[in-house]
Protein backbone atom coordinates (compact mmCIF):
# COMPACT_ATOMS: atom_id res chain seq x y z
CA UNK A 1 0.00 0.00 0.00
CA UNK A 2 1.14 3.55 -0.73
CA UNK A 3 2.65 5.50 2.14
CA UNK A 4 0.11 8.26 1.46
CA UNK A 5 -2.82 5.88 1.94
CA UNK A 6 -1.28 4.45 5.11
CA UNK A 7 -0.98 7.97 6.52
CA UNK A 8 -4.60 8.79 5.60
CA UNK A 9 -5.81 5.54 7.20
CA UNK A 10 -3.87 6.31 10.40
CA UNK A 11 -5.42 9.78 10.52
CA UNK A 12 -8.89 8.28 9.93
CA UNK A 13 -8.35 5.76 12.72
CA UNK A 14 -7.40 8.53 15.14
CA UNK A 15 -10.33 10.65 13.92
CA UNK A 16 -12.81 7.84 14.54
CA UNK A 17 -11.50 7.49 18.12
CA UNK A 18 -11.79 11.28 18.59
CA UNK A 19 -15.36 11.19 17.21
CA UNK A 20 -16.34 8.25 19.42
CA UNK A 21 -14.99 9.92 22.57
CA UNK A 22 -16.52 13.27 21.50
CA UNK A 23 -19.99 11.77 20.99
CA UNK A 24 -19.78 9.94 24.33
CA UNK A 25 -18.88 13.21 26.07
CA UNK A 26 -21.79 14.93 24.28
CA UNK A 27 -24.23 12.23 25.42
CA UNK A 28 -22.95 12.62 28.97
CA UNK A 29 -23.27 16.41 28.89
CA UNK A 30 -26.81 16.24 27.47
CA UNK A 31 -27.87 13.79 30.18
CA UNK A 32 -26.27 15.95 32.89
CA UNK A 33 -27.97 19.08 31.47
CA UNK A 34 -31.32 17.26 31.55
CA UNK A 35 -30.76 16.05 35.13
CA UNK A 36 -29.75 19.56 36.23
CA UNK A 37 -32.83 21.10 34.59
CA UNK A 38 -35.01 18.41 36.13
CA UNK A 39 -33.76 18.45 39.72
CA UNK A 40 -31.56 21.49 40.42
CA UNK A 41 -32.82 24.26 38.15
CA UNK A 42 -36.37 23.42 37.05
CA UNK A 43 -36.82 26.83 35.41
CA UNK A 44 -34.16 26.41 32.74
CA UNK A 45 -34.16 23.55 30.27
CA UNK A 46 -31.10 24.32 28.22
CA UNK A 47 -29.05 21.57 26.66
CA UNK A 48 -25.80 23.49 26.87
CA UNK A 49 -23.67 21.19 24.74
CA UNK A 50 -26.11 21.38 21.81
CA UNK A 51 -27.00 25.07 22.20
CA UNK A 52 -30.69 24.16 22.50
CA UNK A 53 -33.16 25.98 24.72
CA UNK A 54 -36.13 23.74 25.39
CA UNK A 55 -37.61 25.78 28.26
CA UNK A 56 -40.77 26.62 26.30
CA UNK A 57 -41.24 22.98 25.33
CA UNK A 58 -40.73 21.86 28.94
CA UNK A 59 -43.35 24.31 30.12
CA UNK A 60 -45.70 23.20 27.32
CA UNK A 61 -45.40 19.46 27.97
CA UNK A 62 -43.03 17.31 29.98
CA UNK A 63 -43.74 14.36 27.70
CA UNK A 64 -42.77 16.22 24.52
CA UNK A 65 -39.69 17.57 26.29
CA UNK A 66 -38.71 14.01 27.22
CA UNK A 67 -39.36 12.96 23.61
CA UNK A 68 -37.09 15.62 22.12
CA UNK A 69 -34.35 14.93 24.67
CA UNK A 70 -34.63 11.19 23.94
CA UNK A 71 -34.28 11.86 20.22
CA UNK A 72 -31.22 14.04 20.86
CA UNK A 73 -29.61 11.30 22.97
CA UNK A 74 -30.65 8.63 20.44
CA UNK A 75 -28.96 10.38 17.49
CA UNK A 76 -25.82 11.06 19.52
CA UNK A 77 -25.77 7.40 20.59
CA UNK A 78 -26.21 6.28 16.98
CA UNK A 79 -23.29 8.47 15.90
CA UNK A 80 -21.14 7.12 18.76
CA UNK A 81 -22.15 3.57 17.84
CA UNK A 82 -21.18 4.13 14.21
CA UNK A 83 -17.83 5.65 15.22
CA UNK A 84 -17.23 2.58 17.43
CA UNK A 85 -18.07 0.23 14.55
CA UNK A 86 -15.64 2.13 12.31
CA UNK A 87 -12.96 1.70 15.01
CA UNK A 88 -13.73 -2.04 15.00
CA UNK A 89 -13.49 -2.00 11.22
CA UNK A 90 -10.01 -0.50 11.35
CA UNK A 91 -9.01 -3.05 13.99
CA UNK A 92 -10.30 -6.05 12.03
CA UNK A 93 -9.21 -5.06 8.52
CA UNK A 94 -6.06 -6.76 7.33
CA UNK A 95 -4.88 -4.83 4.30
CA UNK A 96 -2.90 -7.81 2.97
CA UNK A 97 -6.17 -9.77 2.62
CA UNK A 98 -8.89 -7.15 3.14
CA UNK A 99 -11.95 -9.18 2.21
CA UNK A 100 -13.23 -11.27 5.08
CA UNK A 101 -16.62 -12.42 6.34
CA UNK A 102 -16.04 -10.59 9.64
CA UNK A 103 -15.39 -7.26 7.92
CA UNK A 104 -18.40 -7.76 5.62
CA UNK A 105 -20.60 -8.49 8.67
CA UNK A 106 -19.29 -5.37 10.40
CA UNK A 107 -20.04 -3.18 7.35
CA UNK A 108 -23.52 -4.74 7.12
CA UNK A 109 -24.07 -3.88 10.79
CA UNK A 110 -23.04 -0.25 10.11
CA UNK A 111 -25.58 -0.10 7.27
CA UNK A 112 -28.36 -1.46 9.52
CA UNK A 113 -27.51 1.05 12.25
CA UNK A 114 -27.63 3.84 9.64
CA UNK A 115 -30.95 2.47 8.29
CA UNK A 116 -32.55 2.47 11.74
CA UNK A 117 -31.26 6.02 12.34
CA UNK A 118 -32.66 7.09 8.97
CA UNK A 119 -36.12 5.68 9.67
CA UNK A 120 -36.20 7.21 13.16
CA UNK A 121 -34.90 10.48 11.68
CA UNK A 122 -37.77 10.66 9.17
CA UNK A 123 -40.36 10.03 11.91
CA UNK A 124 -38.60 12.50 14.23
CA UNK A 125 -38.65 15.18 11.54
CA UNK A 126 -42.43 14.78 11.16
CA UNK A 127 -42.82 14.99 14.93
CA UNK A 128 -40.66 18.10 15.35
CA UNK A 129 -42.36 19.77 12.36
CA UNK A 130 -45.61 19.37 14.29
CA UNK A 131 -43.94 20.82 17.41
CA UNK A 132 -42.56 23.78 15.42
CA UNK A 133 -46.07 24.37 14.01
CA UNK A 134 -47.38 24.44 17.57
CA UNK A 135 -44.87 27.22 18.22
CA UNK A 136 -43.22 25.68 21.26
CA UNK A 137 -39.82 25.17 19.68
CA UNK A 138 -37.83 26.96 17.04
CA UNK A 139 -36.41 24.98 14.14
CA UNK A 140 -35.38 21.45 15.05
CA UNK A 141 -34.18 19.03 12.39
CA UNK A 142 -32.82 15.51 12.56
CA UNK A 143 -30.69 13.71 10.01
CA UNK A 144 -33.06 11.28 8.26
CA UNK A 145 -32.49 11.17 4.51
CA UNK A 146 -28.73 11.44 4.94
CA UNK A 147 -28.66 8.32 7.09
CA UNK A 148 -30.84 6.43 4.60
CA UNK A 149 -28.49 7.33 1.74
CA UNK A 150 -25.51 6.31 3.86
CA UNK A 151 -27.23 3.02 4.75
CA UNK A 152 -27.82 2.25 1.07
CA UNK A 153 -24.24 2.98 0.03
CA UNK A 154 -22.71 1.12 2.98
CA UNK A 155 -24.99 -1.90 2.37
CA UNK A 156 -23.81 -2.00 -1.26
CA UNK A 157 -20.18 -1.90 -0.07
CA UNK A 158 -20.98 -4.73 2.39
CA UNK A 159 -22.33 -6.85 -0.47
CA UNK A 160 -19.17 -6.16 -2.51
CA UNK A 161 -17.07 -7.20 0.51
CA UNK A 162 -19.13 -10.39 0.87
CA UNK A 163 -18.44 -11.30 -2.76
CA UNK A 164 -14.81 -10.25 -2.36
CA UNK A 165 -14.46 -12.57 0.64
CA UNK A 166 -15.78 -15.49 -1.45
CA UNK A 167 -13.40 -14.68 -4.30
CA UNK A 168 -10.46 -14.27 -1.92
CA UNK A 169 -11.18 -17.64 -0.30
CA UNK A 170 -11.37 -19.23 -3.75
CA UNK A 171 -8.13 -17.56 -4.78
CA UNK A 172 -6.41 -18.81 -1.63
CA UNK A 173 -7.48 -22.37 -2.53
CA UNK A 174 -6.30 -22.12 -6.13
CA UNK A 175 -3.12 -24.10 -6.59
CA UNK B 1 -17.28 -33.14 -4.85
CA UNK B 2 -17.29 -35.12 -8.11
CA UNK B 3 -13.72 -34.16 -9.09
CA UNK B 4 -11.21 -36.36 -7.26
CA UNK B 5 -7.49 -35.59 -7.14
CA UNK B 6 -5.43 -38.77 -7.42
CA UNK B 7 -2.14 -37.08 -6.71
CA UNK B 8 -1.29 -39.44 -3.83
CA UNK B 9 -1.88 -42.47 -6.11
CA UNK B 10 0.44 -41.09 -8.80
CA UNK B 11 3.05 -40.15 -6.19
CA UNK B 12 2.93 -43.67 -4.80
CA UNK B 13 3.24 -45.15 -8.31
CA UNK B 14 6.30 -42.99 -9.01
CA UNK B 15 7.60 -43.52 -5.44
CA UNK B 16 7.91 -39.79 -4.95
CA UNK B 17 7.54 -37.95 -1.65
CA UNK B 18 5.60 -34.72 -1.24
CA UNK B 19 8.73 -32.68 -0.53
CA UNK B 20 10.46 -34.13 -3.59
CA UNK B 21 7.48 -33.26 -5.78
CA UNK B 22 7.32 -29.81 -4.17
CA UNK B 23 10.91 -29.13 -5.25
CA UNK B 24 10.29 -30.44 -8.78
CA UNK B 25 7.11 -28.46 -9.49
CA UNK B 26 8.15 -25.36 -7.52
CA UNK B 27 5.05 -25.36 -5.32
CA UNK B 28 4.92 -24.94 -1.57
CA UNK B 29 4.24 -28.00 0.59
CA UNK B 30 1.12 -26.23 1.91
CA UNK B 31 -0.31 -25.79 -1.60
CA UNK B 32 0.53 -29.36 -2.59
CA UNK B 33 -1.12 -30.56 0.59
CA UNK B 34 -4.27 -28.55 -0.28
CA UNK B 35 -4.30 -30.23 -3.68
CA UNK B 36 -3.60 -33.71 -2.30
CA UNK B 37 -6.31 -33.57 0.34
CA UNK B 38 -8.90 -32.37 -2.18
CA UNK B 39 -9.42 -28.99 -0.53
CA UNK B 40 -8.36 -27.04 -3.64
CA UNK B 41 -11.10 -25.14 -5.46
CA UNK B 42 -9.14 -24.65 -8.71
CA UNK B 43 -5.94 -25.79 -10.38
CA UNK B 44 -3.95 -23.56 -12.75
CA UNK B 45 -3.01 -25.06 -16.13
CA UNK B 46 0.63 -24.17 -15.38
CA UNK B 47 0.49 -26.17 -12.12
CA UNK B 48 -1.14 -29.11 -13.87
CA UNK B 49 1.49 -29.00 -16.61
CA UNK B 50 4.39 -29.04 -14.14
CA UNK B 51 2.74 -31.84 -12.13
CA UNK B 52 2.29 -33.92 -15.30
CA UNK B 53 5.92 -33.29 -16.27
CA UNK B 54 7.24 -34.16 -12.81
CA UNK B 55 5.12 -37.31 -12.49
CA UNK B 56 5.39 -38.21 -16.18
CA UNK B 57 1.66 -38.66 -16.58
CA UNK B 58 -1.46 -37.15 -18.18
CA UNK B 59 -3.92 -34.72 -16.49
CA UNK B 60 -6.48 -37.53 -16.47
CA UNK B 61 -4.16 -39.60 -14.27
CA UNK B 62 -4.21 -36.86 -11.61
CA UNK B 63 -7.82 -35.67 -11.92
CA UNK B 64 -10.83 -37.93 -12.08
CA UNK B 65 -14.53 -37.15 -12.34
CA UNK B 66 -16.70 -39.46 -10.25
CA UNK B 67 -20.46 -39.18 -10.55
CA UNK B 68 -21.08 -40.43 -7.02
CA UNK B 69 -18.85 -41.00 -4.02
Amino acid sequence: MKTNSTFVLKVMRIMSWVLFVGFCIQIGSVLISVLVSEFLNPGGAQILAMGMDLSALKNYSEAHYAGVVSLTVYFLAIKACMAYLVIQLFRKTDFEAPFSIGVAALITRISFVALSAGVVGLVANRYTKWLVKSGVVETLTWPGGEFLLLAGIVFLIAQIFQRGADLQAENALTV
Amino acid sequence: MPIVVNLDVMMAKRKMSLSELSEKVDLTLANLSILKTGKAKAVRFSTLESLCKALDCQPGDILECRSSI
